[in-house]
């Protein structure tokens, strides 16, 4: 096997994104770190802040070298991609530049108006949620709205942590690729997010129609919220038991009816805000020497479609020798067309997932047997292969999996 | 002294003439003509009269029963007594967003008449089975929201607090009440009626059917706006007898879309842009699908307006057919205000009448074209002032095609019979039919059950011809005559039937599917003497069945549609299991509210 290889090494952080790349360059080669993160209702034995960060320090360190990271990617601001940069660690870690979407850019109006929008949606929605009775609804909401706070902690290190004063870059779909001296004949194509006018107005969060009444709802007890003068209402009870009223009363299948209605409603807030967040994702191809690593965070159906319909886009993500696998596999973030009409047959893929009881969609078994039919060579993060692997992967324990793409000698 | 109101004093002043002794054939009751926010608008407070029946405190009517149990905050309010002395002497309450009484009478009186529009159209009543009775609750629920529930026959009203932040022209926090508004109430109870006409349209099984109900909703609530004879004068007056100039007449639900911080009206009759033809093969939501062939019946309705004022307006400008600037002659408006209104009613006739010409399952707007055309062809051939022309031009501006003819020619259009197949049905099934119609049940039978016994042995021995599958039991999804005054003032008899059958899907299928079942229909017309007159077949083979072109509708394009629905479902991805096994089924669910996710913009 040639010594100069392009690697994607994959940390198993449960339900979330943790990935380091490296590419050679003449002494040694030069890391990228995509997003480290776990999801709040994530499952399984490993978690970003506890176990990933130390992994990948130490990992650094090999060789009794000074931890560094020649650049830092987030491609959005969820729990499950960020929350391991909450570690203090990382200010032992030198780190030669951060890339974060445009939509996180503190010098940028539009970026601050969308980012606050969104964290004050989150904020209240998760207020509202709180105070909620219980329901299936709200119980599927829990765990969006956590997953879709600001992440105060984690942003902070991004914006100003690490060691090693890193240079911020903040990022929107470009014509011609990145080419910077630390990643040296790596050439770095940002297909998204876009600063396109109509992908901006996909980035509002949900309008508070679909949720503001629900504050309304827990306030209910608050008699100027009441629609009418208290002489005209009678409880329950008293109503239920005066036999005049008896062809009034409304069936038990009528008001189980009328309970459903808000449930669903703190749900369709909380995953629009989850699916503005996720099309807020930075989509790269790292390129070098035709290798091509496809990483476009959980961008949505916008992102590809931009892509999809750009014929220089749709080509080169179509060259992908490796596709990191959005938003856990679900199906919402893979386009089904990209698999079937325009990934390169035999290609590698990987899908950082564990497992969530309620989330039965995902990874979504189409996407799986798409990729099948494709002899794309899929590996997820909690269940790597223990036999079979190929001579280009290693596997360690459930801790992480290297992909390895040779590159011919220099 | 007051005289004491005993027997003896009835009987004294109960005079003989029959006629005193009818109750009154109307009942006069207030409401919001559009909604409390459009306080300011000319007519906005208008009596509308509807069928009188008698009513107790509710209302409780014959079909409508008016429940104010407020879920949110669990309790009652007053129900209204609309044969009180005091309401009756004034037409009903007063319109007052404070008392609940009048929120009641009001989506009554707008439900009655909404029922009344389908009952004219169709010529028959519309009866409920019995204890599902149609249930309007005003106050169920605090959201900015209303939705008509099918399990239960339920059509629900939210109330909620304008934005604080963006409340346009209502006041910041002020209580917003969906069951007064006009366009609301009259939306989602049609609803209900399109259900109660064809139940298996809450089954979206092709893009269209979901839009067709938001559709008619829509259409039914914009050409009520006509019957307010204050309204239309005074909107024919600003646009300078334009009727589509904007205003209240083509908007829909202004108090609802500002309380809700969009600064506009929730919907209008106009697309913003004039009308695409691809929009209909790229807009999915079913409001905004529905929007598409709202502004298509519109269309039709401004052509056949214009047809119908052309002359007064020439009389009224000396030949010229221009009209001066500044106000028009009140009488003019008065006249074009008179064709406006009628315009609109025949329209709106027209849509509800070509119900009896839909398949009984998985509608298409090139269906529904079919069934329009065929409905206006059947009762007047003659297209006296083009309405017909002008509706399949409408339609094709918006690239509606129905999938089954080989050109928009009105020939072509009009649904076929299998007259030499089909026998005609048997006398004695007209017979009783009628006889149970129009005099009842004779005493000691069963009704109308040996009769639809009857139809469905007719379906199962006529199964190929009426294209359904011999094999499999046939039901009779439902059946009825209709009576009509056709041209030449004649009356015209039709027979009705629905014959549906069902696949049967295993319990794994049927998650796979949302919970849809796999449904074929055919509705036929019988003429009075029991002869096909037209045959509105929906067969459904595994694979599509290409036909002059078109693919025809199969369980592998219900497959595909399900594919789609589920690729643009946010919440998907997010739902538990017993949602994913009923997925189809709960998408159905018809809420006023534009659910503003998964929306392209």
């Amino acid at each position: 096997m040639s010594s100069r290889a392009v690697t994607v090494r994959m940390y198993n952080v449960g339900f979330g994104d943790c990935f380091l790349l490296t590419f050679p360059k003449d002494d040694g080669v030069a890391s990228v770190l995509i997003d480290c993160g776990t999801h709040p209702q994530s499952t399984g034995p490993r978690q970003a802040r506890r176990d990933a960060v130390p992994q990948i320090i130490d990992d650094l360190k090999a060789g009794g070298r000074a931890p560094r990271i020649d650049v830092v990617v987030v491609t959005h601001r969820h729990k499950d991609h960020v929350s391991g940069f909450e570690s203090p660690d990382w200010s032992q870690v030198e780190v030669g530049e951060v890339w974060m979407p445009w939509t996180e850019n503190p010098r940028d109006p539009v970026a601050t108006g969308l980012r606050e929008r969104q964290a004050n949606a989150a904020t209240a929605l998760d207020e509202v949620h709180g105070l909620l009775p219980e329901s299936p609804g709200r119980a599927l909401a829990a765990g969006l709205i956590a997953n879709s706070l600001t992440n105060e902690k984690a942003m902070t290190t991004l914006h100003s942590g690490f060691a090693g004063s890193p240079k911020r870059r903040f990022l929107s779909a470009q014509r011609d690729p990145l080419q910077i001296p630390l990643l040296p004949n790596v050439s770095v194509h940002v297909l998204g997010p876009s600063r396109d006018e109509k992908v901006i107005k996909r980035l509002e969060p949900p309008g508070r129609e679909a949720w503001l009444h629900l504050a309304e709802i827990v306030r209910a007890d608050d008699s100027g919220r009441r629609p009418f003068d208290d002489g005209w209402a009678k409880s329950w009870d008293e109503f239920m038991t005066t036999p005049a009223f008896a062809p009034l009363r409304p069936g038990g299948q009528i008001v189980g009816a009328i309970r459903r209605v808000g449930g669903d409603d703190i749900l369709y807030a909380a995953a629009g805000l989850e699916k503005v967040l996720n099309g807020t994702s930075l989509m790269l191809v790292f390129e070098i020497e035709g290798i091509l690593l496809l990483c476009p965070g959980d961008a949505q159906w916008g992102t590809w479609k931009s892509v999809l319909e750009d014929t220089r886009a749709r080509e080169l993500v179509g060259r992908a020798t490796f596709y990191k696998v959005g938003h856990h596999g679900s199906y919402n973030a893979t386009p089904k067309s990209f698999v079937k009409d325009v990934l390169a047959d035999s290609a590698w893929a990987a899908i950082p997932v564990a497992p969530v009881e309620r989330w039965k969609k995902i990874p979504n078994s189409a996407l799986l047997a798409a990729f099948e039919a494709r002899h794309t060579w899929v590996v997820q993060s909690d269940s790597p292969p223990a036999a079979n692997v190929p001579p280009n992967v290693t596997v360690r324990d459930n801790v992480s999996v290297d992909l390895a793409f040779p590159l011919p000698d220099a | 002294m007051k005289v004491a109101r005993t027997r003896a004093y009835d009987k004294f002043t109960r005079l003989q003439q029959p006629y005193l002794n009818e109750s009154p054939a109307r009942r006069p009751l207030k409401i919001f003509a559009l909604d409390p926010l459009s306080g300011q608008t000319a007519g906005n407070r208008a009596v509308v009269d509807v069928p009188n029946e008698p009513l107790a405190p509710g209302p409780i009517g014959e079909r409508i029963k008016v429940i104010d149990y407020d879920g949110t905050l669990n309790c009652f309010y007053a129900p209204v007594n609309l044969d009180e002395p005091p309401i009756l002497m004034q037409s009903g309450l007063e319109p007052s967003e404070s008392d609940p009484r009048f929120h009641q009478q009001m989506v009554y009186a707008v439900a009655m008449r909404v029922l009344e529009n389908f009952e004219r159209a169709l010529g028959r009543n519309l009866r409920f089975a019995k204890g599902r009775e149609l249930r309007i609750l005003p106050h169920a629920f605090r959201g900015a929201n209303a939705f008509f529930d099918p399990p239960t026959n339920a059509v629900m009203f939210g109330y909620f607090s304008a934005d604080e932040g963006q409340p346009g022209q209502n006041l910041p926090g002020q209580t917003v009440f969906s069951c007064l508004s006009h366009d609301i109430v009259a939306h989602e109870v049609t609803h209900a009626m399109v259900f109660r006409l064809r139940e298996h349209f809450s089954e979206p099984t092709n893009p269209d059917v979901l839009a067709f109900h938001e559709a008619i909703a829509d259409i039914v609530a914009i050409f009520q706006h006509f019957t307010f004879a204050d309204v239309l004068r005074d909107q024919i007056q600003k646009g300078h007898g334009d009727v589509r100039a904007p205003g209240p007449l083509l908007e829909l639900a202004k108090q609802f879309g500002h309380g809700t911080g969009r600064s506009e009206a929730l919907r209008s009759a106009l697309e913003p842009n004039g009308p695409n033809p691809n929009d209909y093969k790229t807009v999915m939501e079913p409001h905004a699908r529905g929007s598409l062939l709202v502004a298509a019946v519109f269309d039709t309705f401004f052509s056949a307006y214009q047809a119908r004022i052309v002359d007064i307006v020439r009389v009224a400008t000396g030949g010229t057919g221009r009209l001066p600037k500044g106000d028009l002659h009140p009488d003019l408006v008065g006249l074009m205000a008179t064709q406006a209104a009628r315009a609109a009613q025949s329209i709106l006739t027209m849509c509800i009448r070509a119900f009896e010409y839909l398949p009984p399952v998985d509608v298409t707007y090139g269906d529904y074209l079919r069934a329009l055309v065929t409905a206006d062809f059947d009762l007047f051939p003659d297209d006296e002032i083009g309405q017909r022309a002008a509706l399949i031009e409408a339609f094709r501006l918006r690239g509606i095609y129905p999938s089954s003819v080989n050109s928009l020619a009105e020939e072509s259009l009009v649904w076929g019979s299998a007259r030499q197949e089909l026998p005609p049905l048997d006398r004695s099934i007209i017979g009783n039919l009628m006889t149970n119609e129009v005099l009842g049940p004779p005493p000691g039978t069963n009704g109308n059950r040996s009769v639809a016994g009857a139809l469905a042995e007719y379906g199962r021995t006529h199964a190929d011809a009426l294209q359904l599958e011999p094999e499999r039991e046939v039901e009779i999804q439902g059946f009825h005559p209709t009576f009509r005054i056709g041209a030449n003032g004649r009356v015209r008899v039709d027979i009705v039937a629905q014959f549906v059958q069902e696949r049967p899907t295993s319990p794994e299928e049927r998650a796979e599917l949302g919970g849809l079942r796999l449904r074929s229909g055919t509705t036929v017309i019988f003429s009075e003497r029991g002869e096909v007159r037209y045959l509105v077949a929906k067969p459904l083979p595994e694979e599509p069945v290409v036909q002059r072109g078109v693919e025809s509708r199969s369980v592998k394009g219900i497959r595909e549609f399900i594919e789609q629905a589920d690729e643009n479902d946010d919440l998907l991805l997010w739902r538990d299991t017993s949602y994913l096994d009923r997925r189809m089924l709960e998408r159905a669910n018809f809420a006023a509210l534009h659910r503003s996710l998964g929306e392209e913009p």
